[in-house]
This record gives C-alpha cells, structure tokens and sequence, in this order.
C-alpha cells in the first residue's frame, strides 16, 4: 500500500477534524473573539503583546515538536503500522490537541496563569509535593532514554565498513553546538542583525552538515558518546540559558521545518510503499518480554498523540500573547495536529523501512533520507540532516528535563535540609540528578522508553483532570475532556502494572522500584486532585473577568 | 526643538518600558531625565514561583542638557558615567546586560567634543560571559538640527534618540 494513503488520511482527516472538532470545543467552551485577552488587558509591550496567530503557530510548535513524537511511532511499530496510525490520528484530535487546547484556554481565561497555577490553586500543597516526586522521576527516565537514543545515533560501529551517518551527525552536532554559541553572542553581544544572521546561521548549519559528512573526525563508540552527552547535558544546565539554549533552540526550529517540508515533498514524489505488515497482533513477543497492544502502544506514542511535559513547562510567552481567543484554536488545536503530522512522517519511515531495527534515530533518518535522495538531496548527505536534526530536538528535552530535575531536587532538599543543605546547590543537584540518570543508561532506551511514556502520558491525564475542573466550575460541557482524562488514567496505570511485572520477571530491580513508586504516587495523586476539585468550592466561574 | 519639547518626546517613547524620573540628582549630577528599564526572562514549572531558568537585563539612560558642550564638560559626564556603570551593574549568576546610555543635549558644542564621544568606549564581560556584560552608550544630541553625535555602542540606538517631530 502507497504511504501517500496515510499522508492524505492524515491529512483531510486532521483538516476535517480541526474545522469541526475544534470549532465544535471553541463553542462548547464558550470562546469569545470580541473577548480581550491577557495580551490586551495586560499589554505591556514586553510580555503582553498581541502576535499574529501563524507567527505564534510556528512559536508554540517549534517548541512542542521534538524528539518524541518520531521515537515513539518508530518504537510502537512492532504492533503493524495500522493501530500507530490509528492512535496518532485519533489521539491527536480527540486527546493531544484536546489537552493543549484546553490547557491555553484555561491559561487565557486565568490572565496567563499556567495550567500548573490551576491546579495547585486547586491541589494544594501536598498534591504538588506528591507532583514534584512525580515528575522528578519521570524526569530521570527521560533523561537516561534520550541519551541513550542519541548515543546510539552517534555511535561508530568499527565493524561497519563505509560511510557511517551516526560519526558525520555526531560530528556535525558538535559544530551546531559551537555555532549556537556563535550566533548567540554575535546577536547579544555584538548586536547582529537578527534577519541577517539567521540566514547566515542556517547557511552555516548546512555547513556543518556537510563538513560531517565529508570529514567524520568525531568517530566514538557508544559508552564514549555517554560520557560526552552527560557531561554536554550537565553543562548545558548550569550555564546561563542565553548562552547556548537559547540560540540552540531558535536555530532547531529552522532544522524542524526543514526536516518537515523535506520529508513531506520526499514521500510525495517517491510514493514509497509500506513494507511493514499492517496489524502483527495484539500482543508482540519481543526481547523485553511480551507487549501487549493495550497498554503499551498509547505509552509508546507518547507525544504525536498526547504528551504532558510540555503544557506544564511553561515559557509564559503563548497564552501571553494570543491576539483574541479564537486564535487559540488555531496555536492551541491546530499545532498539536501537526505534531501528530510529524509522528505520521515518522511511521511512514519506519513503515518502509520495515524494521525498526537499530536506534530510532537510525531507522527515521534512513526513511526520510531515501525519501529526500527523490527531491535531489543525496542520501547520505540526507541521513546526516535528518540524525543532527532529531538529536538536536532529544538534545533540547535532555537539559531542559535535567533543569526541571535539578530545580525538583534542590527544593526537595530544602524543604527537608534547609536552604544552608550542601545539596541545595545548582551544581550538586545537577550532578545528583545527572548521575542518578547515568545509572538507568544500563538498561538501554527500549526497556526504559515505556516506563518513561507512561510517566509523562500520567501528567498529561493530570492536566486534563484539572481542565475538566476548570469547565465545570464555569458551568461549560467537559464530557471531551473527561473521555480522554479516564481512558489516559485506564491505560497508564494498567502499563505501570504490566511493566512492573516485566520488570520483576527480567529481574529489573530499580526500573521495577520506579514503577511501583509511580504507581503509588499516581494513585495518591489521583485521589489527592479529585477530592480537592469535587469539594464545593464557589459555583461561579473563575473566570478572570474581562 | 527645544530641551523641554525633546526630553517630553523622549518620555512618551520610554514610559511603556522605563521608570522615568525627572530631575534627578545622582553621584553630585544633576540629571533633567533619568528611566530605568528591567526585564526578567525565564520559564518555569508549575507556578511562577517555581523559575527553572531565568535572566535579567538592564537598561538605564542618563540625560543632561548642555547649553553649550566643551571637553571638560564631556569628560565630567565621561566620569560620571564610568562611576555610575560600578554603582548599578551588578553581575549577578542571573545577570545577562546591562546598558548605561549616557545622552547629552546640547545647542552648540565644541568641535573637539565629538572626537572624545566617537571614541569613548566603558564595557565589560564578567567572568568570560557567565555573569553577563555591560556597555555604555554615549549619545550627543544637536537640539537645533537631526545631527547626534555617538560613539560606536551608541549607533544601535541612534534612532531612538532622533527628533522626530
């Protein structure tokens, strides 16, 4: 079957389902174009300030799209690419998109509160103690997968004879390092042009591309990449954000787009055909015992479907400067959507390719390469593109997660140690959590990738939980959001169940320990939110008043 | 344009970003305008309160008015400002820039003056750029025509200090 099926499915269905759909929630839940937002009520031209919707579009995407939804498809294909395809498109529309649309709505109607803000307004303090354990832990696993995705990418295989696309992107991704810090201080510091040295930085990217294609000086095994990585992410974390975050992820989303309209115009010209069978059954007997379809698919595509990170990491800029507040269907609905185009590009690589043999990173980029080689792009040169331009997304989740982790840690151990604790020190903290990461790298991605998923899928049934809330205090339908909460609660706590007997099984004691622990933590959580948010508190809205 | 109708217009371009005070004395000068601009960048987790990275940026202008400008007079501003760059900068681990821009008004000025201002230069990184940096602006405005004297931090902000009528 042509792949060109699932692009056009995809396609007119997500099209289908965001002039419906979304246009359908944007009435239940009461949205007001004539309304004013934080961005007009607030203006002050630095952090208020209206911004045109595609503009914020291509802001909010750049900064959801990222590793996930590509690793996580590539990883649930050992189910046939058919039960991928169908929980991307219907997770998308009815969970994913659901979930972020609601979650900058609640934040517009709350003055540009984050969503984090409503729930402890609504939990209280021993529900966000509970949340903070939480998600440390699923910041650890986080951690440790994502190196261990991109060591494997980068990897030199010394039996390997040839061309070898990881030791070229390993390479190049060192050069883009450099040249972010390049580009940030010359727009900082020296003052640059921003337009001028975009351009100039995205010619230079193409330039590094090319330097680790034709001279891969950077050929290091996979242990070696994780001292490189652990050292590059515990740096990355500690210093100042303008330095080298920053400039990064401004010229990463350049490297997304192109990834994007690359491997879109490759798989139209190509057309190539699905080699992967579509449906191998409900349940997959594979080296890390036997996965059943139910749960483990719906926390294998952990974002390009639903994902709970990123609505509670919040830069504050979205919700800040929606123009009116039917563009946040638009920012809201419709970059989630695409995030579910992207995770659809990366089951058509992996669908072709047949096998999901190999790191991810490997299988995406060899798909989209041969797909790209169709528009004139050279496959090999392609394979390197497209591995720098996926680890420089899992790069992005990787200090930021190890941020979140130590700044989780550091207020840990001030509330048990005090402010004068050794351990509250942004060094320590970093390398505690570093460290702790650096020791679950033995286990590998694959076993570590669902545990990880659950985690994050469980944060994102969490911000569902308190979107749901939010609807009925201000006496608006939630049935669309509590569909979504209940079946993401159903599927993650089954998984953690599940995992812990695989882990019990192959004898996979700390992986086993985190699970129990999330369990309970979940569980407390759950009750913890609900009996809060049920309590009668004011039956008018909270609404900030326009 | 005269200095009230110029420091008015400037006000109007400053007062949605800066603190603006008038007549203000600081370090013995007496300054006829003097704003203060802060931005704090940063994401979070959660609550505001829970700030996993952030940074902060300065911006402060200093404006006098001169009937007439010679080299001392210059100088004495020259000295004021390097004086004032150690009072407020602060090099803090959450420090990304400060920029002290320094702005004479003046209605006829000594031709030797313009040397000293193109080729003043006060800035500094801190600790190879982890602690931030700081520059100073040095602006001369020509009250009677469109012409500003600056020295080379000083050209990025030019536009803002045009008389626009």
């Amino acid at each position: 079957m042509s792949s060109l099926w699932l692009i056009f499915i995809g396609i007119i269905v997500f099209l289908v389902a965001y002039v419906s759909y979304g246009a359908y929630l944007a009435k239940q839940w009461g949205i007001d174009p004539k309304r004013p937002t934080p961005s007009h009520t607030n203006f002050d031209n630095v952090d208020y300030v209206p911004t045109n919707s595609k503009v914020l579009l291509g802001h909010h995407f750049a900064s959801i799209a990222g590793a996930g939804p590509i690793a996580g498809p590539i990883q649930a294909s050992i189910f046939g690419w058919l039960p991928v395809f169908l929980w991307i498109v219907i997770g998308s529309i009815f969970f994913g998109a659901v979930h972020d649309f609601g979650s900058l709505l609640a934040s517009i109607r709350h003055g540009g509160k984050s969503i984090g803000e409503i729930i402890e307004v609504n939990v209280g303090k021993k529900g966000k103690k509970l949340f903070n354990t939480f998600a440390w832990l699923t910041l650890i696993l986080v951690v440790a997968a994502f190196t261990d995705i991109v060591a494997s990418a980068f990897a030199y295989n010394p039996e390997v004879k040839g061309f070898q696309a990881g030791p070229a992107a390993g390479t190049a991704s060192v050069l883009f390092i450099f040249l972010a810090v390049l580009f940030g201080f010359m727009v900082y510091r020296k003052g640059y042009n921003l337009a001028v040295s975009t351009v100039v930085g995205v010619i230079l990217i193409f330039l590094a591309i090319y330097i680790g294609y034709k001279f891969p000086f950077i050929a290091l095994s996979k242990k070696a990449w994780y001292v490189i990585l652990l050292i590059y992410i515990f740096l990355a974390s500690t210093l100042p954000v303008w330095l080298l975050l920053q400039p990064r992820d401004y010229l990463n989303s350049f490297l997304l787009y192109a990834m994007l309209i690359g491997g879109f115009l490759g798989i139209l010209v190509m057309r190539p055909t699905l080699q992967l069978a579509a449906f191998k059954g409900f349940t997959v007997t594979t080296k890390a015992g036997a996965q059943y379809l139910f749960p483990i698919l719906f926390v294998t595509v952990a974002c390009g479907a639903i994902s709970g990170f990123h609505s509670l990491v919040s830069s504050g800029t979205s919700a800040k400067q929606i123009d009116k507040e039917s563009d946040a269907q638009l920012v809201g609905y419709g970059a989630m959507l695409i995030e579910g185009f992207l995770a659809i590009i990366a089951l058509i690589s992996v669908a072709y390719v047949a096998k999901a043999e190999g790191a991810p990173a490997a299988v995406f980029a060899s798909g989209v390469a041969t797909f790209m080689s169709k528009i004139g792009i050279p496959f090999e040169v392609g394979k390197v593109f497209i591995t720098l331009a996926f680890t420089a997304f899992a790069l992005t989740s990787l200090d930021t997660a190890t941020r979140l982790g130590r700044y989780i840690f550091q207020e840990y151990v001030e509330t048990v140690w005090g402010k004068e604790s050794k351990l509250n020190n942004m060094y320590v903290s970093t390398l505690i959590t570093v460290v702790i990461s650096a020791l679950l790298l033995m286990y590998g991605y694959q076993k570590i990738w669902p545990i990880f998923g659950t985690a994050n899928q469980l944060l994102s049934a969490l911000a569902l939980l308190a979107v749901t809330a939010w609807l009925a205090r201000n006496n608006k339908k939630n049935i669309m959001t509590i569909v979504p909460m209940v079946f993401m609660f159903a599927v993650t706590l089954t998984a953690l169940v599940i995992l812990s007997l695989n882990f019990l099984k192959a004898k996979n004691y700390v992986l086993l320990v985190i699970a129990i622990l999330l369990f309970i933590f979940a569980i407390e959580l759950i009750v913890e939110t609900y009996k809060v948010l049920s309590s009668s508190k004011a039956s008018k809205g909270t609404d900030v008043k326009a | 344009m005269n200095k009230n109708e110029y420091i008015k217009m400037l006000a109007q371009k400053f007062e949605k970003y800066f603190d603006i005070e008038f007549d203000k004395n600081i370090l013995n000068l007496k300054l006829d305008l003097f704003a203060k601009h802060y931005s704090l960048n940063g994401r979070t987790f959660l609550t505001k309160k829970d700030v996993i990275d952030e940074f902060e940026n300065y911006e402060y202008v200093f404006l006098k008015h001169y009937n007439y400008i010679d080299v001392h007079a210059i100088n004495e501003f020259i000295d004021f400002l390097k004086k004032v760059s150690e009072e407020v900068v602060n090099p803090t681990k959450n420090h990304m820039s400060t920029y002290i821009n320094g702005v004479v008004l003046f209605d006829s000025i000594d031709e030797g003056v313009k040397d000293v201002i193109k080729r003043f230069k006060n800035s500094k990184t801190f600790l190879f750029g982890l602690r931030g940096w700081f520059d100073t602006r040095l602006l001369a405005v020509d009250l009677n025509g469109q012409d500003i004297i600056c020295n080379r931090e000083g050209k990025r902000v030019k536009k803002v200090y045009q008389i626009t009528p």
